[in-house]
């Protein structure tokens, strides 16, 4: 099933690639910073209803690219690591008759080395405690497939087009010191909408499901020597493991599903586009031991409420987008209480945990239109973040509010056929108040001095990030202009002796 | 293919939809309060009783631990318990006329959901003579085994002969998550322990006396490991006895060690008495019964095969586990070792070892409160007679 589906969602995105291209001889080329300001314009593109689409269509486009980078420096998470990745992307969208399609592939191929206390997970979210962690120093090895889709039918009857959205991504990974793991993810989304229009106005409502599963599966290279593990419950609450020997933790498995839904309303009349949109989303996700004797090792109760709001100012020079979005995420960590008879029964179970999330941002993007795209854009934008986390018995918390504000900006130069897109940017995150309080039984343990606080110095710390980047692209035939584009990144930390600097090489091709 | 997706999409949601239900009304956890009440009904009224007694709650899982003292009726309320699985330990000692007499009961895994009230009802005993002071039991590096050993101590102020003396090993030979209901003849299998391997010293009542102060050693081999494998930690070749088997010739007998006797082999050792190098739980004792290798008992659906001895033969016990996360698997009966020692690792060249509770004219006193969480200690290298304790003046070691 697994490699069918890939192998469908593959032939799909090939296909698109190859009508695509197709549809593109004989036309002016496609530079980058077109691609950028096509995607800018669609409101409704970056919604989560596709049937909107088929109102405020994404322009024909195409890229494909390839990419290299890489991640060095102390000041990040620690399972992060120093990394190196190898990056796959194409997308684009076009009309298919009178019904809209988009599609992406990527493709990422990374190395993280020097990570630590993360011994199965591969993707960590700090809303799921109920990984496996060990404080050996180690590297990482994972591949991941992504796959996403958005569909629209035209306008029916002038007043309701449907659409779908959907993904589907496949990730597999190792870690490479005891002990050891060989993992592996999947997750599936789906987004039914619908879309009603009266005159400059739109309703739109939307459906989400998402189902996800990860399987780790724990292993030492040394069979002689257990190594000591712990399964972590959640703002540094541990129990004590090994991985090894007939005692070592089994595999760990997780399933999860999503419910969600959102109601969109949008305007748009004489160069002005908005588009606001609300919606709510209920996820479980069940952590589990041993499949063939299933030992629950917790669950997480999510619920979130987020909000959109763009408004797009266009005329024939110029293009303002102001975007303000926020959600509200909270959740439970629940734990049981479990006896094994001939399989393991729940005797008791309770909410242990909570972890709450704000996130605010407001954005305002400003594009001179040029002859190829645009010729400068800037933009701005703050984000406000707040966690208030707690375990409620033994009692601990970590709570902590930061600030961001971010400016960008770009110019875009024609040189004969040649484009240079060259931006710079820079950023500085304040944190306004941070606590960290563990109240549990081993506040001298590694996993409270080397991993809850020094990830914590890295959460709440006033740090400003600057970087630049060039793109230089040229045609090389009908509308498709190549690109080798240079990124740059640097983060420092106000008061740490640590930084961190990215840096990715992409070469590419839009048509 | 549309109808598979459908049909796929259609199975998920439903899966989706049981699994939201089993957590549907989850409430947050509260702090529990338990009542202790201890008794003393099986304790013989010429023992004086203590005048407090100590209360443990001890969860592995939370790693929690809260004590507090009974007041002088034995009654105590112990608030802030997370909701979980609970040792429930009871402890105290009354030196008297010359004894030490430990109290102690114990309720193992007891689930405490709610506020709740419990009764301990506790077991009053003499200090052991005879305590297992070492044991190295996981191997050292290259899957080595044969080096295993078992030092075995008088801890009291006399001479000991332990001439007869047995040591066992407890089913299931590695802590499990599988639970034993053994069926015996009275109905109390709570009154056993059940014994897959037992080795006996032989001898006439005083051939082996050892002084307080001295120990004896059990090897598995008694030969120069370290020279056998460079690995291991320990030269057994003066040990006092071996588990040497008959009929077989891969292991060599060592003449100066004098060979047990394998009184019951459950485990059909083969050629050798390997223990798990995963923890066993050991027992030492003297049988108040003859050994009879044609009858035997066994847990409810199972085949295991075991010897029961009752615990009130018992003179020491060991409870070894893997790791921490095996406490709760506990083989011994919490009155003999209401808790458990393990190193955490296989093939190290670790051993546990009891700790030094206080020193009398010269020697060491063990500590020996039956709870091997708290008795013993783990130690990087395995010492045949660490602390300088004394070899028996008929023992090879001494000559």
């Amino acid at each position: 099933m697994k490699t069918n589906m890939k192998r469908y969602f593959l032939i799909s995105v090939m296909a698109l690639g190859i009508a695509l291209s197709a549809a593109a001889q004989g036309s002016t080329t496609d530079y980058p910073a077109r691609v950028e300001l096509v995607k800018v314009q669609s409101a409704w593109f970056h919604s989560s209803n596709a049937a909107g689409l088929s109102i405020d269509p994404l322009a024909r486009y195409n890229d494909l690219s390839f990419g290299y980078s890489l991640g060095r420096g102390d000041f990040r998470l620690q399972p992060e690591g120093n990394t190196n990745s190898l990056d796959i992307a194409t997308s684009g969208a076009t009309s298919l008759g009178r019904g809209q399609v988009w599609g992406s592939f990527n493709y990422r191929n990374l190395s993280a080395k020097d990570t630590r206390f993360n011994t199965m997970t591969l993707n960590l979210e700090d809303d799921l405690p109920f990984i496996v962690s060990d404080a050996n120093v180690s590297p990482w090895k994972k591949q991941r497939y992504d796959m996403s889709m958005k569909a629209a039918t035209p306008l029916l009857g002038d007043l309701a087009a449907l659409g779908i959205s959907a993904n589907y991504f496949t990730e597999s990974g190792a870690k490479q010191v005891d002990p050891r793991c060989t993992d592996y993810e999947y997750g599936i989304t789906a987004e039914p909408s619908v879309v009603f229009q009266f005159g400059g106005h739109t309703l739109g409502l939307t459906g989400t499901y998402r189902n996800g599963g990860v399987r780790e599966v724990p292993v030492n290279s040394n069979s002689q020597q257990d190594q000591v593990a712990y399964i972590l419950r959640g703002l540094g609450n541990y129990t004590d493991a090994v991985v090894g020997s007939l005692s070592g933790i089994s595999t760990f498995y997780y399933k999860r599903n999503l419910y969600g839904g959102a109601l969109q309303y949008g305007f748009g009349g004489r160069g002005l586009k908005l588009l606001a949109e609300g919606g709510y989303s209920y996820q479980l996700v069940d952590a589990f031991q041993t499949p063939t004797k299933p030992q629950r090792m917790g669950s997480t109760i999510q619920q979130k409420i987020f909000g959109k709001a763009q408004v797009l100012a266009e005329s024939e020079t110029v293009l303002g987008k102001v975007t303000v979005e926020g959600f509200h995420r909270t959740t439970d960590g629940v734990e049981f209480l479990q006896e094994l008879g001939v399989e393991w029964q729940t005797i008791d179970k309770n909410i242990r945990s909570h972890y709450d999330l704000w996130h605010l941002a407001l954005g305002y993007d400003f594009f001179r239109k040029g002859e190829v795209g645009y010729s400068w854009m800037a933009g701005v934008r703050g984000a406000y973040d707040e966690h208030n986390d707690k375990y409620i018995l033994p009692a601990s918390e970590m709570t902590y509010k930061n600030v961001t504000g971010e400016l960008y900006a770009k110019k875009n130069w024609l040189i004969g056929d040649v484009t240079v897109l060259a931006g710079l940017h820079g950023a500085f995150r304040k944190n306004l108040g941070a606590v960290y309080q563990y109240g549990g039984a081993e506040p001298t343990s590694v996993i409270i001095l080397e991993f809850y606080h020094k990830d914590f110095e890295y959460k709440t710390a006033h740090c400003w990030k600057g970087g630049a980047s060039v793109n230089v692209a040229f045609p090389i035939g009908g509308r498709t202009a190549m690109f080798c584009q240079l990124e740059g990144d640097y983060l420092k930390p106000l008061y740490l002796e640590s930084k961190r600097l990215f840096a990715k090489l992409t070469v590419g091709f839009t048509f | 293919m549309k109808k598979y997706i459908i049909l796929a999409l259609s199975l998920l949601t439903v899966l989706g939809c049981a699994q939201f239900e089993e957590l549907k009304g989850v409430s947050e956890v509260k702090p529990l309060t338990t009542g202790i009440t201890v008794t003393t009904n099986t304790v013989d009224a010429s023992v004086p009783r203590p005048d407090s007694y100590t209360v443990r709650f001890i969860n592995y899982d939370e790693k929690l631990d809260i004590s507090a003292q009974t007041d002088a009726a034995g009654k105590v309320s112990v608030s802030n318990l997370i909701p979980g699985r609970y040792n429930v330990t009871v402890s105290a000692e009354v030196a008297h006329s010359g004894f030490t007499y430990y109290y102690s009961g114990t309720l193992t895994n007891k689930i405490i959901t709610s506020d709740t009230s419990l009764s301990i009802d506790v077991a009053a005993s003499k200090a052991g003579a005879l305590v297992f002071k070492e044991i190295y039991f996981n191997g050292s590096t290259g899957y080595y085994f044969k080096d295993q050993f078992y030092e075995i101590y008088n801890n009291s102020d006399d001479v000991q002969y332990v001439d007869g003396l047995c040591i066992g090993t407890l089913m299931p030979a590695t802590a499990s998550t599988t639970i034993y209901n053994w069926i015996v003849e009275d109905g109390h299998p709570e009154n056993y322990v059940y014994l897959g391997a037992v080795w006996q010293i032989p001898g006439g009542g005083t051939d082996y006396p050892v002084k307080p102060g001295e120990s004896i050693i059990i090897a598995q081999g008694a030969q120069n490991h370290m020279l056998i494998k460079e690995t291991s930690p320990v030269d057994l070749s003066k040990a006092e006895f071996e588990t040497f088997m008959v009929n077989q010739t891969v292991n060599p007998d060592n003449p100066e060690s004098v060979n047990m006797t394998l009184k019951i082999d459950f485990n059909v050792l083969g050629t050798q008495w390997l223990s798990s190098v995963f923890g066993c739980a050991y027992v030492i004792f003297f049988p108040d019964r003859e050994f009879d290798n044609a009858t035997w008992v066994q847990p409810d659906g199972y085949t295991t095969k075991a010897k029961e001895f009752p615990i009130d033969c018992i003179i020491d016990a060991v409870e070894l586990v893997n790791n921490a996360t095996k406490i709760n698997q506990k083989r011994m009966p919490t009155i003999l070792d209401a808790g458990a020692t393990f190193t955490g690792a296989t093939y190290t060249g670790q051993s546990v070892s009891r700790k030094i509770r206080s020193t009398k004219d010269g020697r060491n006193l063990y500590m020996d409160t039956n709870n091997s969480s708290d008795d013993f200690q783990v130690n990087e290298v395995a010492v045949v007679r660490r602390d300088g304790v004394g070899a028996p003046s008929w023992s090879p070691a001494a000559k």
